[in-house]
């Protein structure tokens, strides 16, 4: 994963620097949504015209999972972790990749890239009373750094950006200079640290409340009621005990929050899990919630035309895609895969399944607002007579049959209805030439672990990257398979899925990982993008923003790409 | 319950064709047992003869048609892929039927074999065989059958056999009951005094009339597989191949697309599910007080 | 299954002579069922495809990360041993916890099951208010253009998928006509619960809070997944009370009754529904128990927060711990639910005297 790409940032500073913002001068942050947002963001009202008090029901997916920060792995935890912890850096709201300031007021780095200097913010306390200093803070860094062995294992972000554990971690030491100052070291250099450190799992947690709910114990100690009894952070919002599972979790307004400028505007954000989007629409349109998210693309219209309704939508950060699989016979053969992709009209996909602006046909896992964004020249969209063409000039000739898998009991932004997107596929691939045979299993109950372990030739699947960066998708999909897939130990981070053996794109993702110099780095990225084109590695399909559905008397809401979304602009009529 | 009536069935006991006649009289004097008759008997037509009634392949579309509204060439509009609804709910009562029928056979077979080795061997046998039964029962039903659709993976035939292991205790308690209460009744113990051998005591004159409640329960066990086998799809959990029209699938698929203007298509699946459950209900319902006498009606 | 046809046809229990003998037997008979249950449980799961893993990682399911998560949930094990640590715990009170949340069975379950219980009692007190009143008048009146109507309509009723009967409901009184909520189980923006008490919120908001206007609210949420739920077993209970009661009324005693000039009301009150409940009771309880095992489609489509809803989601995340556990305890509840409807045999049923 990341820990093998293991420096970039370059793209994020390059995007950054784009708009205007600096990575290492923070800027202030602002009140009430003030700052532009990528599209559909509400305009910036006058502070005059917010309202305080009020309680905000969002229609979320499903329950957290967990609220131990430093464990968290899903978009529904980390959205209510966001607003009752705090990062030492943060996200412009808003943004993907501009730096502000977060409990660090500012920070700096040796030129080595080694050693990050952090200065606190002071006077802050966490909603159990326990003061944030340096040593809270230090703490925090070394229970990354030597995570309990109980614990490992059900993190992901911890192992995945720092590699490892205790000797191995990626952190040689964090130390107290004084109570606003420490320092951390690496054991080499990372430069997409920074950006990293702005991940919810990164959270600051308060030590007090980690110890008195026996949080190091492992997940299946009943002992450890820390995330379910006691999360204890620095946000604007705190957890008050109200959490019933299936039901709902309730955050409150943190009285005492350091940041009086920022402080929440509403008493109250209630998560009520909702499974099925569909469900999720019915419940906003009967009153039954104020917002939900991610409303099917079907379903866009629906909000659209309701004056009582708002819809805001995020830009895109993710890739929906057919992954295949190159040591699966007969997509061994280039001139299979190129047919595969020839034959996908994605206009008709995108019309039927990604209507009113929710998805745009994608020809690269990268999107291109990221810097190294790079067309594909091989394939150049729909055209059937060269997919007849290029399964003519195959080994397997028409009609060739193939396994072509799709999961069921899910539904995700860039993958909205898969058995329909599969349906419709599929008729374009027979058109072609194809012999389709269907093969799905429920996302959780296999498909996932089926998929990542190569046993698909062809199959849905997408990612929703972390911040912009290559590195954060097409450097994991064709990573070298260093180890055997499905192994229980393996020791080097590999990727069974996509089996890119191409040498050349090995060689070309080290150096570009390894290339301290950004426009070199975008450059070799660049070149890597060109192989995996030429090879036809995959086939990207879409590029799919998510949204959510508000009532109009929700204001302030600053969507972000990456949902990294901050409550305390939000206020309520 | 109502459904073990066995003195009545004692009136014919050797030869049971009076029993069946009388039986089939009532039934044929029933207006809604009759009702039920043709609903089911044009299902059982539909499913059979699809491929030359329905006006296109169930299978032809693209989505560039999809959700054509109800029109002289497509009298049910499309659906989502641009296929036509009309022949897909014609083809689906294929689907239904067999599942229905297969998760019933399976469900009969295994079922009645259990409940007889059980109820005539008796014993510590039947003891622990009830006590699989009393386990499979305690389990929440559609629990089990989503276990098992999700460890055999899906398809029509993994369907009906999840929801054919649920009916199996069902029908081993009856087929059980009914032996044990004929067992000891006189006329068995008269055809034992005769001679008979416990084989043909069992097969002719115990199995018959303990079958009768399995019959009416096997008529009304049809419209639950077909509920449901719906049920399943709703969950998402529907044939193997995607493209095989299914009542309970389609009308799940479109919920997603209600709002796009496309109502119509889960509305129609949804008629024809509740039209082909209900004849089976009304025939079990008629059958089950033609073949006891005792509920007069 | 919708809860409908199931148990029409289970036969009377055997009857032993005393009450107290009857029910340690059965609960003796409960040690080898669950035990049974337990080892067909872990067995069966961990030959589904897929484990817990899938879900806790999502996207992130690499074969490196899988391979870490499993070791973590101790799933590399073998399997006679995840079954006796399991066992063990259960042996000493600790149902486990769940892989994908890490919240204990034990406060999932207790916070859960009154979600259910409320769901599962509002229906059954739809489906007995409604179909015993419509039952016996159908008797009453047999063959009469009411009663044609009331069978059929019943017969529709248990003929309606679940979830399609539960869709059409929150369409038509959600968002067409805005009347009733359609998800969860009180307001959320209006009221707070937070889950300290006992979690049966009908309880809670009349009797705790003093509130009627919380109650009312509770109830109007309570409404539409309690009709859907409730439109089998009504449907059930219903035809059994028309069947039972037009085989009581032919009987002797209420010929007798009838000559002996007593009112045709007294006769109902008196002998004719007394005499009916005993078929009318067992199909309550048996329907109750189906119900209290969680109504997985309903609490699906209402987002309401019970067992059925909670198991599904664990079978889907292949949560091994939650189904093993939930469906113990769920067993247990079924076993125990029959025993008392059994045991209400002895006052229903003059013939039957457990001494």
């Amino acid at each position: 994963m990341r820990t093998k790409l293991a420096s970039l940032l370059a793209i994020a500073a390059l995007a950054a620097a784009a708009c205007g913002g600096n990575t290492t001068t923070p800027a202030p942050t602002q009140a009430g949504g003030a700052t532009s947002a990528p599209t559909g963001a509400p305009t910036a009202v006058p502070t005059s015209a917010i309202k305080a008090g009020g309680t905000w029901v969002f229609g979320s997916a499903s329950d957290p999972t967990t609220l131990d920060a430093i464990l968290m792995q899903d978009g529904e935890s980390i959205r209510i972790a966001q607003q009752i912890y705090e990062t030492l850096v943060k996200l412009q709201p808003g943004s993907a990749s501009t730096l502000v300031p977060g409990l660090a007021k500012s920070w700096e780095a040796t030129p080595d890239g080694l050693t990050y200097t952090f200065h606190l913010q002071t006077g802050v306390k966490f909603s159990d009373g326990t003061a944030f200093n340096a040593d809270a803070a230090v703490a925090n860094v070394l229970r990354w750094k030597n995570l309990p062995d109980a614990l490992q294992g059900d993190d992901y972000y911890d192992i995945t950006v720092f590699g490892g554990y205790g000797d191995k971690s990626l952190i040689k030491s964090a130390t107290k200079v004084d109570d606003a100052t420490f320092t951390m070291v690496l054991t080499t250099p990372k430069a997409d640290f920074l950006t990293a450190m702005t991940l919810a799992p990164f959270s600051i947690q308060s030590p007090t409340a980690l110890a008195a709910h026996n949080a190091d114990k492992g997940s299946k100690d009943t002992t450890n009621d820390y995330w379910q009894k006691a999360p204890t952070g620095t946000g604007p919002f705190m957890f008050a005990g109200d959490f019933v599972p299936g039901d709902h979790y309730t955050i409150v307004k943190n009285p005492n929050y350091w940041d009086t400028a920022n402080a929440a505007h509403l008493d109250k954000v209630i998560f009520k899990p909702i499974a099925d989007s569909a469900q999720r629409l019915t419940a906003l349109k009967s009153g039954t919630v104020d917002t939900i998210d991610f409303v099917d693309a079907n379903q866009l219209n629906d909000i659209k035309s309701d004056t009582t309704l708002q819809l805001i939508t995020r830009s895109p950060l993710d890739i929906g895609r057919l992954n295949i699989n190159q040591t699966v016979k007969p997509f061994d053969d280039i001139n299979v895969r190129k047919a595969v992709s020839y034959a996908i009209d994605r206009k008709a996909i995108i019309d039927t399944f990604f209507p009113n602006g929710a998805g745009q046909a994608a020809d690269s896992d990268l999107l291109p607002s990221m810097p190294a964004y790079e067309p594909n020249a091989t394939v150049t969209g729909f055209d059937l007579q060269k997919a007849k063409d290029a399964l003519a000039a195959s080994s397997c000739k028409a009609p060739c049959s193939i396994d072509f898998s799709y999961p069921d009991s899910v539904s995700r932004p860039y993958m909205v209805d898969p058995k329909g997107e599969f349906e419709a596929i599929r008729t374009m691939l027979e058109a072609a030439g194809f012999k389709v045979n269907p093969q799905h299993k429920p996302w959780k109950g296999g498909y996932l672990n089926d998929e990542a372990n190569g046993k698909y030739g062809l199959a849905f699947i997408g990612w929703i990257y972390d911040y912009a960066d290559p590195a954060d998708g097409p450097g994991i999909f064709y990573s070298t398979s260093l180890a055997k897939c499905g192994s229980l130990t393996p020791t080097t981070p590999h990727n069974c899925e996509a089996a890119e053996d191409n040498p050349a794109v090995a060689a070309g993702m080290a150096k570009a990982i390894a290339e301290p110099d950004t426009a070199k780095r975008t450059q070799a990225w660049k070149d890597v993008m060109k192989l995996i084109n030429a090879d036809v590695a995959d086939v990207p399909l879409v590029w799919a923003g998510s949204s959510l559905g508000l009532t109009a008397k929700i204001h302030g809401f600053v969507p972000s790409p990456t949902q990294t979304e901050y409550y305390n602009s939000v206020w309520k009529d | 319950m109502a459904g073990i009536a066995l003195p009545q069935q004692l009136e014919a006991p050797i030869k049971g064709t009076s029993l069946w006649r009388d039986a089939a009289r009532r039934l044929l004097r029933n207006p809604a047992a009759m009702f039920g008759l043709f609903l089911v008997g044009m299902f059982v037509f539909v499913a059979v003869f699809a491929q030359f009634i329905s006006p296109y392949s169930p299978t032809d579309g693209s989505i560039i048609h999809r959700f054509l509204p109800p029109s002289t060439s497509h009298l049910l509009g499309t659906d989502l892929q641009g296929r036509d609804i009309l022949s897909r709910i014609l083809w689906g009562a294929r689907s239904s039927l067999w599942v229905s029928v297969l998760s019933v056979s399976i469900g009969l077979t295994l079922g009645i074999s259990f409940g007889a080795i059980s109820g005539f061997v008796g014993g510590w046998l039947d003891f622990w065989m009830m006590r699989v039964v009393d386990i499979i029962l305690s389990l929440p039903g559609l629990l089990l059958t989503i276990t098992i659709v999700l460890f055999l993976g899906p398809g029509l035939n993994t369907i009906a056999l999840a929801i054919a292991i649920e009916n199996v205790p069902i029908f081993a308690r009856l087929v059980r009951a009914g032996i044990l209460a004929l067992k000891e009744s006189d006329f068995v113990i008269a055809a034992r005094s005769i001679g008979a051998t416990e084989r043909r005591v069992l097969l002719q004159h115990v199995m018959p009339n303990a079958l009768t409640p399995v019959i009416v329960q096997g008529t009304l066990a049809l419209a639950t597989a077909i509920v449901d086998a719906a049920g399943l799809g709703y969950l998402g959990f529907g044939p193997q191949d995607p493209a095989t029209p299914e009542w309970g699938t389609m009308l799940t698929d479109t919920q997603r697309y209600l709002t796009s203007g496309a109502a119509y298509t889960a509305l129609f699946p949804g008629i024809a599910i509740i039209l082909a459950v209900l004849g089976f209900n009304l025939l079990g319902d008629g059958l089950r007080e033609a073949l006891d006498p005792r509920l007069k009606r | 299954m919708p809860p409908g046809t199931r148990h029409i046809f289970t036969q009377q229990p055997e009857l032993p002579p005393s009450v107290l003998k009857f029910i340690v037997r059965r609960l003796i008979l409960l040690v080898p069922i669950l035990f049974g249950l337990s080892l067909f449980m872990v067995v069966f799961l961990h030959l589904l495809p897929g484990d817990p893993c899938g879900a806790i990682l999502g996207e992130h399911s690499t074969a490196e990360n899988l391979a870490r998560c499993q070791h973590g949930l101790g799933l590399d094990k073998p399997l006679y041993q995840q079954y006796f640590e399991y066992m063990s715990g259960v042996f000493h009170g600790d149902f486990g916890v769940s892989a994908t949340n890490k919240v204990s069975v034990a406060t999932s379950f207790l916070t859960r099951f009154p979600a259910t219980i409320e769901l599962a009692v509002s229906a059954m007190i739809i489906a007995i208010g409604v179909g015993i009143p419509l039952g016996v008048a159908a008797a009453k009146r047999q063959y009469s253009l009411f009663d044609n109507f009331a069978t059929v309509a019943s017969l529709i009723g248990i003929s309606i998928p679940i979830f399609f009967l539960g869709l059409l409901l929150q369409y038509v009184f959600g968002v067409w006509l805005h009347w009733l909520p359609t998800a969860g189980r009180y307001d959320l923006g209006a009221y707070s619960y937070d889950g300290a008490g006992t979690n049966f919120l009908l309880w809670e908001s009349l009797v705790i809070d003093h509130d009627p206007a919380k109650f009312a609210d509770v109830v109007r949420h309570l409404i539409l997944p309690a009709l859907a739920l409730g439109t089998i077993p009504l449907a059930v209970v219903a035809r059994i009370t028309r069947s039972a009661v037009i085989e009581v009324l032919s009987e002797d005693y209420v010929r007798t009754a009838r000559a002996k000039g007593l009112t045709s009301r007294r006769v109902d009150s008196r002998h004719v529904l007394r005499n009916a409940m005993l078929p009318i009771v067992t199909v309550i309880g048996l329907q109750t128990g189906l119900l209290l095992g969680g109504a997985v489609l309903t609490e699906q489509i209402f987002s309401w927060g019970g067992v059925g809803n909670w198991l599904f989601q664990a079978a889907v995340d292949k949560d091994f711990v939650v189904i093993q556990s939930g469906a113990l305890i769920l067993a247990t509840i079924f076993v125990v639910v029959n025993l008392l409807v059994d045991i209400s045999y002895a006052y229903l049923n003059p013939r039957i005297r457990y001494s």
